[in-house]
């Protein structure tokens, strides 16, 4: 099969399994972790800014939404690859498209990790 | 670098108008994109009235009375008009289809005909296929054994290892899914398409060929074959009936299994 599949004889395959096997573990796990989200919303509604501030940080809380903001940061970054790979097709620029929201990404991540540990350590 | 006008050739007129016969009672009028590249004109579209009473219940039978009667230069694909050699694919009444098992009937109003979409087109409703059918190529459709079949006798199956081909062999490859696909419009380059992969799935569920390993090795591609999102168009549009999604995530199933 030495030019299969057509169009791509230019590079090597890539393996697009892992990619597909993790949006969808991470789909997943984000649906769970959002229901328990929508509930914590819900009851920190009625608090006020400490009391809500001290359940956020509450050793369980915090570990969820930790993790929530982890995983569902990472199910996003999956998406937008898929779309900049979609849509993007200008010499170079999906490279570039790809390194910038990856940067981005990152950043939100990073910023919202601080968050959570200045809140709950 | 990025283009902000339409491609040469995009920008379509009106064309010319073709009356039907002095005493048509029953007339429907059919808009067919024109395009020759024979001359440097744009696309346009010539309007047809055709006698309904006079013509056969498909909207192949009404090209061929066109083409006979009103303008022979009408150019378009078609050979066994029942639905079998796949020839006559095109976009008609905004779904691409097969001519000849398509109703007039089942089009409300002007009968409206261009070439099956984000394609080259060669002439009038005959789109370029070379690049789908490099594709098709590519991914070896035909049976790989390894051992020949025993002397004077056929390679047999199980009634259920047959089963698992229904929904698969039916495809005469029209190419109406693969140009009904969004990400094969974006992508055609690197992406096979509904209906080649459909086709690369229809040999990796036969229980006689024992090349299924290295198929799904070359197809775990993640433009090959991950470029599907399950936007279901293909099937939406398959005038056969089948279902290329359906196919497509059978592979995706088989890669992730392994």
């Amino acid at each position: 099969m030495a030019e299969y599949p057509a169009g791509i004889s230019y590079r090597r395959r890539i393996s697009g399994v892992g990619h597909w096997r993790w949006q969808r573990f991470s789909a997943v796990a984000v649906l769970a972790l959002m229901a328990y989200f929508v509930v914590t919303l819900a009851m920190i509604g009625g608090m006020d800014h400490g009391a809500a501030m001290e359940f956020v940080g509450a050793p369980a809380n915090a570990m969820a939404l930790t993790v929530l903001l982890v995983i569902g940061l990472w199910h996003g970054t999956m998406g937008l690859e898929v779309v900049i790979e979609d849509y993007i097709t200008i010499s170079g620029g999906r490279k570039a498209a790809l390194v910038v929201m990856r940067a981005a990404m990152s950043l939100i991540a990073l910023a919202s990790l601080w968050a959570m540990a200045k809140i709950a350590l | 670098m990025a283009e902000f006008t339409l491609p040469a050739n995009s920008k379509i007129s009106g064309g010319d108008h073709y009356p039907a016969q002095d005493g048509a009672s029953n007339v429907r009028t059919f808009k067919i994109y024109r395009w020759s590249p024979d001359d440097d004109a744009n696309p346009r579209i010539d309007s047809f009235d055709v006698d309904l009473d006079d013509c056969g219940p498909m909207v192949l039978d009404a090209l061929i009375k066109i083409k006979s009667e009103q303008d022979s230069s009408l150019t378009f694909r078609r050979s066994c008009r029942e639905g079998i050699c796949g020839s006559c694919s095109m976009n008609i009444d905004g779904t691409n289809t097969l001519a000849c098992l398509k109703s007039i009937d089942d089009v409300k109003g002007d009968v409206k005909i261009f070439p099956l979409p984000h394609m080259p087109v060669v002439k009038d409703l005959v789109p370029d296929l070379s690049n789908a059918y490099r594709q098709l190529a590519s991914i070896e459709p035909w049976l790989k054994a390894d051992k020949d079949a025993p002397e004077g006798e056929e390679r047999r199956q199980s009634p259920e290892e047959r089963e698992k081909l229904d929904g698969l062999w039916e495809c005469v490859l029209c190419f109406s899914c693969s140009t009904a696909c969004p990400s094969y419009w974006w992508n055609s380059d690197e992406y096979l398409g509904p209906a080649v992969l459909l086709q690369a799935y229809r040999w990796v569920a036969d229980s006689r060929d024992d090349n299924t390993s290295e198929r799904l090795d070359a197809l775990d591609d993640s433009f090959a074959l991950y470029r599907c999102h399950t936007i279901m168009n293909c099937a939406k549009t398959c005038p056969k009936g089948l279902n290329p999604g359906k196919a497509i995530a059978s592979i995706k199933s088989e890669i992730a299994a392994r």
